[in-house]
């Protein structure tokens, strides 16, 4: 298959996906037994006037494939409704707080793939020895710890017995902003600081940035521990290891250039699933470290009883893991031409 | 019945499921080989023996409010120490524990029961019928499962059991119809289904009476394993105020509750947050350990 082909497919079946999850969600939204007019409304009580202006406003009287389309034209077009707490647009507020979730999330990636990597090379390389078990109990640790409460534990040892990183309130210390206030670039702190030479915004952004981090990456290092291992031991176990080894090639030159290169390629895919964790892992880390991010807007709509705020959530998640997904699938098949011909 | 019928009973049973008996004995031997596994099945089977025996063990009742005695630090009295309201973190441990495994199970036998159904169909079935119900699968997957479960959830409103198992088992049985559906597409051509279909046997007594009972067991070692999963989904809803209501005996609710006190007494939150860790862990392990067992390339390299 040509690989544009490849990528159109997955692209094709992308939008399917999607428009599976805009039913999903449209499901949720209006089919619930209780009244949905009453759950776009919000928390306070409404009286008949508010909610039948709902009602005219979100076609709740049409039969449900009328009200699914007019739901998918809106969705379409941006609109994912108003948040009646905070009485502005859902789609404004999740722009305001992607950018933190982003510099969090890449973070934590870029945490999880430096620990997550070596661990499995040195399991698999290290086959059932003592480095090999310690490596396991370690992925298999991260992935039973429940993170809210590991992210406590964290704060209550690094922050208020060891004063060893910053306050767990926000992504970088106010008094060091208004001190050295930073020219906004990008939208993410670290590189904006990075940038033009803040330093002071940037080790602060970091000291923010390090305990939720490490927290949110636990699933995913233990995910990418576990799955470069596999391929590694599967690559090791190659005919072409073997030649390797028999024209006596070291074993540093075996591991290395021959094998890990082979290796590295199923681990890609486990990026894209991590991309599901980290933003399962946002709701909960984001929360606990009163970060400004889409997870804790999640949970805050939820407080507040703002359904379309978390209906906008949940859409973006959707959008974004399925994206992550496709972008996987797509330089899986160009590093791995068997794949295309799937 | 003599001794003498009584053994010959045995020796055909023997005979008749030696095959079996084989794979069970060997699976344990196995095991046995395989410390971290142990210590998994030891850490699930004192969980479960703890929540079961909840009512015998705890010391104190759970729900019984003692302001004279709040905020008490760990001792011989009270182990886990007390909250804010007085009550017996140890004893609200032992009890949450039942609340916990037993949505565990729940969740696991809604979500295996419609996968295994979804699945059967689907691989029985073939052509359309399965290329639909394994995008609908599909779609259930493409959205993060906590996500998911928070969505549905809310829609609700209420906060009850029979809420929190839907919206938990709607990111679980995907995984169950996928399974399903690769073993019944390679019974289906096996002998014994032509035979039956041979003999007249309609679709429906097929999927039910042949294709499904020979899926079960690994369904069940598989969704048991599922269930630490289970129980940390449970926990993580209570957390973000969806699950469990505030004050009730439920371990992820207790972290949530005891998270304003956690400086001055971190103990209200720590012990609860432990037994969940202790629990998944446990069924990870065991997880870990069968996967490798049930592996047949595993299988090979310890001398099977």
């Amino acid at each position: 298959m040509e690989f544009r082909t490849y990528v159109l497919r997955r692209v094709i079946l992308l939008f399917f996906i999607l428009l599976g999850v805009s039913i999903l969600v449209f499901v949720l939204a209006v089919m619930v037994p209780s009244d949905p007019a009453y759950l776009w409304s919000g928390s306070q009580v409404p009286n008949e006037q508010e909610l039948e202006q709902i009602r005219e406003q979100y076609h709740l009287r049409d039969p449900w494939y009328v009200q699914y389309l007019w739901y998918l034209w809106r969705i379409l077009h941006g609109d994912l409704g108003t948040s009646p707490v905070r009485r502005v647009p859902v789609a404004t507020e999740l722009m305001t707080y992607l950018p933190p979730s982003v510099e969090l999330g890449t973070f934590a990636l870029l945490l999880s793939i430096a620990i997550g990597l070596p661990i499995g090379i040195i399991s698999a390389t290290r086959k059932d020895t003592a480095w090999d078990h310690a490596g396991r109990l370690l992925a298999l640790g991260q992935v039973s710890l429940p993170a809210f409460w590991i992210g406590l534990i964290f704060q209550l040892v690094f922050y208020y017995n060891l004063r060893l990183v910053a306050d767990p309130g926000g992504f970088v210390s106010d008094a060091v902003l208004s001190a050295h206030p930073l020219t906004r670039i990008t939208g993410f702190m670290t590189i904006d600081s990075l940038l033009t030479g803040n330093w002071a915004v940037l080790a602060s952004a970091l000291q923010h940035l390090v305990l939720p981090g490490l927290v949110m990456s636990f699933y995913s290092t233990a995910l990418i521990a576990r799955i470069s291992r596999a391929s590694m031991m599967e690559a090791m176990n190659q005919d072409y290891i073997r030649t390797a080894r028999a024209f006596g090639l070291s074993e540093r030159v075996v591991i290395y250039k021959l094998a890990l290169k082979n290796a590295l390629i199923p681990t890609t895919t486990a990026i894209g699933l991590a991309v599901g964790w980290l933003l399962t892992g946002s709701v909960v880390v984001e929360t606990i470290f009163y970060w400004p991010g889409i997870g804790r807007f999640a949970v805050d709509s939820i407080q507040n009883f703002d359904f379309p705020g978390l209906i906008g959530f949940v859409l973006l998640a959707g959008l974004i893991y399925g994206v992550a997904n496709v972008i996987v699938d797509v330089v899986y098949g160009f590093l791995d031409p068997r794949i295309r011909q799937g | 019945m003599t001794t003498q019928q009584k053994r010959s009973e045995i020796r055909s049973w023997n005979r008749k499921h030696e095959s079996q008996v084989r794979e069970i004995k060997y699976s344990f031997h196995l095991i046995k080989r395989s410390p971290l596994s142990l210590l998994g099945l030891a850490m699930i089977v004192a969980i479960v023996f703890i929540s079961v025996f909840a009512p015998v063990l705890a010391p104190y009742d759970p729900l019984q409010v003692d302001f004279s005695q709040a905020f008490r630090p760990p001792s011989w009295q009270h182990p886990f120490g007390t909250d804010d309201l007085g009550l017996d973190v140890y004893s609200r441990v032992l009890y949450a524990g039942l609340y916990d495994l037993s949505i565990g199970v729940i969740v696991f036998a809604v979500a295996a029961t419609v996968g295994s159904m979804v699945g059967v169909l689907a691989g029985y079935k073939g052509g359309k019928t399965d290329e639909l119900m394994m995008r609908v699968a599909d779609i259930f997957l493409s959205i993060p499962g906590l996500v998911l479960a928070m969505a549905a959830s809310a829609a609700f409103g209420t906060r009850s059991l029979q809420v929190l198992v839907f919206a938990i088992a709607l990111n679980r049985w995907p995984s169950y119809s996928r399974f399903v559906r690769g073993q019944t597409l390679s019974i289906r051509e096996s002998q014994f289904i032509e035979a039956a279909r041979s003999v007249g046997a309609k679709g429906r007594r097929i999927m039910l009476r042949h294709i499904l009972p020979n899926v079960i067991s690994p369904i069940i070692v598989n969704g048991t394993l599922d269930i630490g999963n289970i129980i940390l989904t449970v926990a993580t809803l209570s957390f973000v105020g969806l699950g469990a209501p505030p004050g009730s005996p439920e371990w992820g609710r207790m972290v949530t509750d005891g998270r304003i006190y956690m400086q001055a007494a971190p103990w209200i939150m720590i012990f609860p947050g432990l037994t969940i860790f202790i629990a998944v862990m446990g069924y990870n392990l065991l997880g870990d350990g069968l996967r490798d067992i049930l592996d047949p390339r595993v299988r090979a390299r310890m001398g099977a």
